[in-house]
């Protein structure tokens, strides 16, 4: 006996869709979460292998899951540039420090990364940005800046003087 | 740095359990089928899991193992429970039972598989696992595994007790049981209560064979050393003393620190016994130091700070070649394979 297909009531429909969709959005975080935690493990892993490049990998795969999370791209920075890989770091510094310009841990790291990259001034900025906890490293790279200036007026001073001489 | 997992509102270890009560006659189709205490057992994990109750989740899922050792869901179950409680040996043991038994969820238990035993530290089996998972999560199979999760109906555990005319129609039939002699039932002997060469003599392994089946479902079976045991004013027949000894070969279960307190029960558990006239503690009722012994582990989870010897001094058995035999001959019996 064949029975005729009964037509969805629409409470019905309208339930079923509204459940689905909670529980849809509930396993999607639960999997986002998952996600992170299993690429965490496996950089833990890399990193303790040495595995450089893999551990890249996985930073990247992290960030892509969200790449609105200042932490990650903080801490994928700071790896880079343990690992040498500056102009590298300073990118994902700045998405970090630019997504939350508050945290003056990421400012601070912008104006170390651009320190070892010789680019002092520009360090300066994202020291002031940084506040009191950057205060000693801003008054340094300032007085630094300052010398600099003054070496640099002299060496100046000294060409033009030279050139006049002759 | 690796992140605490946040506690998931909607438990995937939960949903799959209703999905196996739903599905319960297939599931314990390679066991016994379902009985009432089987059901009672997984209602009651299913509840304690809901209220956060981990610890009491793992020990009903731990029940209904015991009863139904081959169906994955409990196992899943155990794993969900334990992973709460950050008991990774645990949840390790447990997703390898999975996979075990139903290889077609490898995939599916590969990334909490892998997690685990990235944190038992043995990294270079988590990392295929690990990759896996993040592959598997994305994949249709996934996705259509957790619609199907989605639509599942709920199912309510059974909450009172059933007539005593179902239980009694479900339980068993009563086995009579003789009860095994203790090693010696002379206490004052020389030889001592449990020492290596009376043991050898006094231990009918004919009759422990006709338990061993009982004995070789305990979670763990190990190789020990006895090293020692831990001085008290207070041990006494009932109250034994906590007897140290040193792994030297897993045969059954997770993994688990080398140096193993166990309590050292002189008595068979099953067996109703009052305490022997006269018998008082002294160190010649321990074995002799580094001696080899064949412990079964009824669980893997110490109480009170010792683990307990399958139904008691039952679940120790001294390491020589024939106990081995019979031990690994009944482990071939109960593999998978």
């Amino acid at each position: 006996m064949i029975f005729p297909a009964r037509p969805l009531s629409l409470g019905l429909a309208l339930a079923l869709s509204v459940s689905s969709l909670s529980i849809g959005t509930a396993s999607l975080a639960q999997n986002t979460n998952k996600k992170v935690e299993w690429h965490r493990c496996l950089i833990t892993i890399y990193k303790s292998k040495s595995m450089v490049p893999q551990a890249c990998e996985e930073y990247a795969a992290l960030v892509a899951l969200d790449p609105r999370d200042a932490q990650i791209r903080f801490e994928y920075g700071a790896f880079l540039h343990k690992m040498g890989r500056v102009k590298e770091a300073i990118v994902q510094y700045r998405k970090a420090a630019d997504t939350n310009p508050l945290n003056p841990d990421y400012q601070g790291a912008v104006g170390d990364a651009l320190v070892s990259l010789k680019d002092y001034s520009g360090a300066l900025a994202y020291y002031q940005k940084a506040g009191p906890k950057f205060a000693g490293k801003l008054s340094t790279t300032s007085a630094y800046v300052n010398q600099l200036r003054q070496i640099n007026q002299y060496n100046a001073d000294l060409k033009k003087r030279q050139s006049e001489d002759e | 740095m690796v992140n605490e997992r946040k506690l998931p509102t909607f438990k995937v270890g939960l949903i799959l359990l209703s999905f196996a009560l739903a599905s319960l006659p297939s599931a314990v189709a390679q066991d016994e089928g379902p009985s009432v205490t089987l059901m009672k057992y997984v209602g009651k994990a299913q509840e304690a899991m809901r209220a956060g109750r981990n610890q009491e989740a793992r020990d009903e899922f731990r029940k209904a193992i015991g009863l139904a050792p081959k169906t994955p869901e409990y196992y899943i179950g155990l794993s969900d429970a334990c992973y709460q409680m950050k008991e990774y040996d645990q949840v390790a043991f447990a997703l390898q039972k999975v996979i075990e038994l139903n290889p077609a969820m490898k995939d599916e238990c590969a990334g909490e598989y892998g997690e685990a035993l990235f944190h038992l530290g043995r990294y270079d089996e988590a990392i295929p696992l690990l990759k896996a998972g993040l592959r598997y999560i994305d994949s249709p199979a996934a996705k259509a595994r957790r619609t199907a999760i989605a639509v599942a109906p709920p199912v309510t555990p059974i909450s009172t007790a059933p007539p005593e005319s179902v239980l009694r129609a479900s339980a068993a039939p009563v086995e009579k049981k003789e009860a095994i002699p203790l090693p010696t039932h002379d206490p004052a002997s020389s030889a001592g209560w449990h020492s290596i060469q009376h043991k050898h003599e006094d231990v009918d392994i004919n009759k422990f064979n006709q338990t061993l089946a009982g004995a070789i479902r305990s979670e763990g079976i190990v190789i020990a050393e006895y090293q020692g045991y831990e001085k008290s004013d207070n041990i006494n027949f009932f109250h034994p003393p906590k007897a140290k000894f040193r792994i030297s070969k897993i045969l059954k279960g997770p993994p688990l620190n080398k140096d193993m307190p166990v309590r050292f029960e002189f008595k068979e558990r099953s067996v109703n016994t009052p305490a022997p006239a006269g018998w008082k503690f002294s160190e010649d009722k321990m074995p002799a130091k580094g001696s080899s012994w064949i412990i079964f582990l009824e669980w893997c989870t110490p109480r009170e700070g010792m683990f307990d010897t399958y139904e008691g001094s039952f679940g120790r058995l001294p390491a020589d070649d024939d106990n081995l035999n019979k031990v690994y001959a009944e482990l071939e019996k109960h593999s998978n394979r």
